[in-house]
């Protein structure tokens, strides 16, 4: 695919062709069938899964559930751990993608787990960046915790800042009733970037059973439903914030896409639109140039100075 | 290859109570359907963010269609029983792994054995087997007679034996008890079965002790459909959800799979 100069972005660690990847928890590692169906290498980057210490068996099933413009998934941050990313997956795409730059979602049940995964994460010379889930609403422990507190979160954001040896997004939870006091901590904790949002917590239940319908009860509402709430967050954190904001929730279209950049984003990720749409990702790429013409946006680039210089 | 590409709507029929039998016209990877095999279908309406997983019940490479056959559960089922002919629907596919069929041979004996929405995959299965030279008996279990459907199918390919839950067409009873029912019991190379989890574990408690290999086809909540969510894990070991039914199955090797 042809790179279009005008969707070019550089951000802390990130040399982007695009602003578009896959969000972390819908593209796996990169070791799916999706990959039958476009050439990776066309992605600005990857979001790969969350990685935790230990292996983790995820939550019972069934981990998804529909309603009406969204989807609640309650995964549970299944993973092989680690020591099998770095050994077994990690390797496997940068091989396979050596231009495609890697950001590692990082999760954790104590501050001191968080720190040794992003500390082994950003030592492997595999991955561009790091992720920090401080947001996940489907594990009991860690998880969501982190992101509800601002005082837990600069700490916890300084700590892994300490040993990590690429820039660090962290990744906000929308649950909470003050978003802009948790990005300023995280700011103060030396965060290079935000990433937002997480999904929203929610509950379905099935009226034959009488009883929640996911496994785990409650989960994390994503897609098309949660998209004008990210943009309210993202707006008003880009103006209480000086860190670039990869923006995730909903986007399924070239102008969720600017929409997005209006609010204040500098790329995006993208996750339940997959499942609809398999090829999102580098079908918005190739929408996107068109749509900059008919809107009259030079770049991408000059579109985030114009939006966020004018804080 | 895996593929997402439109497909037009060449017949819409209801077969039963509440069941629908719909013909795709289209291209995809025909030479990589087995029987077992599934598709992802997505519906022509924004609010809905899921595709429907359905198995391929009949595929033609030649003419290029593909048959769906499918009961109304809910909206989504709903909303493909109202779609007319020459509508256009985005198939994902082929997806699954499929019905083993590496020890079958002429004269080899199998059994089928399905519940309801669980027979699409096994009317495939049972015409490829026949078409290998086995001898094919089936075993079917309907709620009640007007939802019976697949019965020429399954008569074209070998034995049938029918049972509905309150008695209005066949056996009285569910599948299992009208197995337990056969007085010369054969000995199967294979059992093949899909359907509801009671039937699944059915099939394992009867056939596990015997010599019989045993595929059984999975139904899994599904988001991506291509390993990539981990949304429709199984286990094949203790305290694990290491498999993907979407990848890994939906057909898992029935001595292995924890139900
Ligand atoms: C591999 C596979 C093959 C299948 N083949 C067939 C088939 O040939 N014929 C047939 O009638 N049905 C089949 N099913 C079940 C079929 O997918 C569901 O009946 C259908 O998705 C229901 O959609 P709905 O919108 O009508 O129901 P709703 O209950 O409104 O659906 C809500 C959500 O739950 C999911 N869901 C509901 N029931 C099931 C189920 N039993 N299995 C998986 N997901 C479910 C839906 O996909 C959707 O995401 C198959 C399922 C799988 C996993
Ligand atoms: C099935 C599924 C799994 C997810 N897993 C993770 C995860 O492991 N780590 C994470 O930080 N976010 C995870 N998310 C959240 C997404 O990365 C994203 O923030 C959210 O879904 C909003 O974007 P969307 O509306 O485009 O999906 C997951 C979302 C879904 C739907
Ligand atoms: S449905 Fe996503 S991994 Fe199977």
């Amino acid at each position: 695919m042809r790179t279009d100069e005008r969707l070019a972005i550089e951000l802390p660690g990130l040399k982007l062709k695009n602003p578009v990847m896959p969000a972390s928890g819908c593209f796996g590692f990169g070791d799916n069938r999706y990959a039958e169906m476009f050439d990776l290498n066309e992605l600005g980057a990857i979001i790969i899964k969350a990685a935790t210490l230990k292996p983790r068996i995820g939550n019972p099933v069934p981990r998804i559930a529909e309603t009406k413009s969204g989807v609640l998934n309650a995964v549970g941050l299944q993973n092989p751990g680690v020591d099998v990313i770095l050994k077994e997956k990690l390797p496997v795409l940068h091989k396979k993608y050596p231009e495609l730059p890697i950001i590692a979602n990082v999760a954790g049940a104590t501050q001191a787990e968080y720190v040794e995964v992003a500390k082994r994460l950003s030592e492997s010379g595999m991955v561009s960046a790091l992720e920090l889930n401080i947001s996940c609403p489907n594990v009991h422990e860690g998880g969501m915790l982190f992101g509800t507190d601002p005082v837990i979160a600069q700490r916890l954001t300084q700590a892994v800042k300490e040993v990590s040896r690429v820039p660090v997004y962290v990744k906000l939870s929308p649950n909470v009733t003050d978003i802009v006091a948790i990005a300023q901590a995280v700011a103060a904790g030396g965060a290079d970037g935000l990433s937002m949002i997480n999904t929203l917590l929610g509950m379905r239940i099935n009226l034959k059973t009488r009883s929640p319908i996911l496994g785990n009860k409650t989960g994390g509402l994503s897609g098309p439903g949660i998209k004008p709430i990210a943009v309210r967050m993202i707006y008003q954190v880009s103006r209480a914030v000086d860190l670039p904001i990869i923006a995730m929730g909903g986007i399924e279209t070239a102008d969720d896409v600017l929409e997005m950049y209006m609010a204040g984003a500098s790329a995006v990720a993208i996750g339940t639109a997959h499942f609809n749409n398999p090829t999102a990702c580098p079908d918005l790429i190739r929408e996107l140039p068109q749509k900059m013409d008919e809107l009259k946006i030079d770049s991408l680039s000059e579109l985030i100075t114009e939006v966020r210089g004018a804080q | 290859m895996l593929t997402k590409n439109d497909f037009q709507i060449i017949e819409q029929q209801e077969l039963a109570h509440d069941i629908y039998r719909v013909i795709l016209h289209g291209e995809f990877n025909y030479a990589g359907v087995k029987p077992g095999c599934f598709v992802m279908l997505k519906l022509p309406d924004e609010a809905y963010q899921l595709r429907r997983p359905l198995a391929i019940a009949a595929c033609d490479s030649v003419q290029k269609t593909i048959t769906l056959i499918y009961r109304i559960v809910g909206d989504g089922m709903r909303l493909l029983s109202k779609l007319a002919v020459g509508t256009i629907v985005n198939i994902l596919g082929p997806l699954g792994n499929g019905f083993s069929l590496e020890n079958v041979d002429v004269g080899t004996e199998v059994l089928l054995v399905g519940g309801g929405t669980g027979l699409p995959p096994l009317m495939m299965l049972a015409q490829v087997l026949k078409e290998k030279g086995c001898r094919v008996s089936t075993a079917v279990g309907f709620r009640t007679a007007s939802m019976i459907f697949g019965e020429t199918e399954f008569e074209r390919s070998g034995q049938l034996l029918l049972a509905t839950d309150d008695g209005s067409r066949g056996f009285k009873g569910n599948v299992g008890e009208l197995l337990a029912s056969q007085t010369t019991v054969s000995k199967y190379t294979n059992v093949y079965a899909c359907g509801p989890e009671g039937l699944l574990k059915m099939v394992q408690t009867r056939f596990v002790p015997t010599e019989t290999a045993i595929y059984l086809s999975l139904e899994g909540r599904m988001a991506c459909g291509v390993g990539a969510c981990e949304a429709c894990v199984v286990s094949t070991g203790e305290g694990t959800f290491n498999k993907c039914v979407c990848v890994e199955g939906p057909v898992f090797n029935g001595r292995e799979v924890i139900l």
